[in-house]
């Protein structure tokens, strides 16, 4: 296990954090949230940025209150809105990862930043969104991490620089390594990732895996007289209009067997998402 | 430790107009005042080396760089440590170069320039042992402002003794008589360990705030 979070609560004056989560080898965890909804706060909570009020966080299998340097080697990060100093430039920040990770390829990372055509003397506040976010990423994929925490890597990219981050994503992937990566676009996570959290308010509400997620889950759309006979025990979520009335379910089959007559459609992440965190 | 040097000498060499400025004014300085200027060009030139820090320290939270900084496999105490260590090496490197300078132009007074910009960099490094904290604590834009009541509140409290106890400027300049009196190497041992005590404890003092921090 590379990481587990127990019951871990940070309490703000209008939010409060409860995270219980866990990212195993060889698989790609998707966190996703509307904005606001804790994926930010919960991976401060992992590398130690904010100090919680309570629960555990294990990290590689140690439970440890303060995060060390070492277990820090072993991760990599990509943080939504930060990354180094803007008056910096790429062959400066190489320097400087090669002299804080002890594993940094310093080659392969200038090789790469060759390849995605970004600027080595150029200062970062020269740089484009597209070009920002792929240097995190480089710099995140650089030194052998084993486990990497993304939040919102993609976000504020155009459809063709996402999925060039999504490969890279994915080529990285391998049996001891472990993603978890954060998004509010459901579509870069429903083709990368094994498992969902879904977060609202600071809160998981469901966690699933993503194959049964797409397989067995279903949208149902009712009338108010149809939804008066529903056996609605396999219903996660409902959202009510003025004549229907749509449900989530994750046990579609169920439906389509004893209900013939309702709409039962396969949902999308998307729809999970909306029915689920609305 | 050293990416974050390294980090911080890439931000520092960005001011390079500012440090050709320092050089341009305390060439001009030396060369009107002669020998009469040169404890106040030696504490001129290292004080706003030492204080290149206080650039660096805005550059890391400006658009919030910091925050990723503490992403990396830098823990807190060795960030502290680092700025300590980067802007006495600044201050350090700008004492050298103007004492050695001051040195080559006027070799007949060797012996009294070194002590003297030696107690200077002493004092220099007292100064900052109040400056970091306060940064750390408030960041560079209310730093600036914290810095500046507090030099404001001494002031104000040395004059305020001044006024309700008549013999307190009296005491002061015959304590300041005692020091000048002594011995150039008790005068510089002293010195160097009151800087050392005041580092241990103004760092200790900066750990702790930065490890109560939130980002």
């Amino acid at each position: 296990m590379l990481l587990r979070l127990e019951h871990v609560q940070k309490t703000y004056d209008t939010f409060s954090l409860d995270v219980s989560m866990q990212i195993e080898e060889g698989k790609i965890s998707g966190l996703i949230g509307a904005n606001g909804a804790g994926k930010s706060t919960t991976i401060k909570a992992i590398l130690g940025l904010i100090q919680t009020d309570s629960g555990t966080i294990e990290r590689f299998g140690k439970q440890e209150k303060i995060i060390s340097a070492p277990e820090k080697q072993k991760i990599g990060t990509v943080m939504s809105e930060n990354t180094f100093s803007m008056m910096l430039n790429v062959t400066q920040i190489a320097n400087i990862l090669y002299n804080v990770y002890p594993s940094f390829d310093k080659d392969n990372f200038i090789i790469k930043c060759k390849a995605y055509k970004l600027p080595l003397t150029q200062e970062l506040k020269e740089f484009s969104t597209g070009m920002k976010a792929k240097l995190k990423l480089l710099s995140a994929l650089c030194h052998d991490a084993s486990l990497l925490l993304l939040d919102e890597p993609t976000v504020g990219l155009d459809a063709i620089t996402r999925n060039e981050l999504l490969n890279e994503i994915r080529a990285y992937m391998q049996d001891d390594k472990g993603i978890l990566i954060s998004s509010h676009i459901s579509s870069d996570l429903e083709g990368l990732c094994d498992d969902l959290y879904f977060m609202k308010d600071g809160k998981i509400v469901l966690h699933e895996d993503t194959d049964l997620l797409l397989s067995s889950y279903g949208i149902l759309k009712v009338s108010k007289e149809q939804y008066r006979e529903l056996d609605r025990k396999y219903i996660l979520a409902e959202q009510k209009d003025v004549f229907s009335t749509t449900l989530l379910t994750n046990e579609r089959q169920f439906y389509l067997d004893n209900y013939r007559d309702i709409v039962v459609e396969k949902s999308s992440i998307d729809d999970v998402m909306l029915l689920l965190l609305k | 430790m050293k990416g974050l040097l390294l980090k911080d000498f890439y931000l520092t060499m960005q001011k390079k107009k500012f440090l050709l400025i320092i050089v341009c004014v305390a060439g001009f300085l030396l060369a009107t005042q002669g020998k009469a200027g040169i404890a106040f060009v030696i504490s001129y030139v290292s004080v706003l080396s030492m204080e290149l820090v206080l650039s660096t320290f805005t550059a890391d939270e400006f658009d919030r760089s910091i925050v990723y900084l503490m992403t990396l496999p830098v823990d807190r105490s060795l960030y502290v440590t680092e700025k300590y260590l980067f802007s006495f090496l600044c201050g350090l490197i700008g004492w050298f170069f103007t004492t050695v300078t001051c040195m080559a132009i006027w070799p007949a007074s060797i012996m009294s320039t070194t002590v003297q910009s030696a107690v200077v960099f002493a004092i220099l490094v007292v100064f900052q042992c109040i400056v970091l904290p306060i940064q750390i604590k408030f960041g560079s834009e209310k730093g600036r402002i914290a810095l500046l009541i507090m030099i404001i509140c001494g002031v104000a409290m040395i004059s305020l003794f001044d006024r309700i106890f008549d013999s307190f400027m009296p005491a002061v300049h015959s304590a300041i008589d005692i020091l000048a009196g002594l011995h150039p190497a008790a005068l510089l041992s002293g010195g160097i360990c009151l800087a050392l005590i005041c580092v241990l404890i103004s760092w200790s003092i900066s750990r702790k705030i930065m490890n109560r921090k939130s980002y």
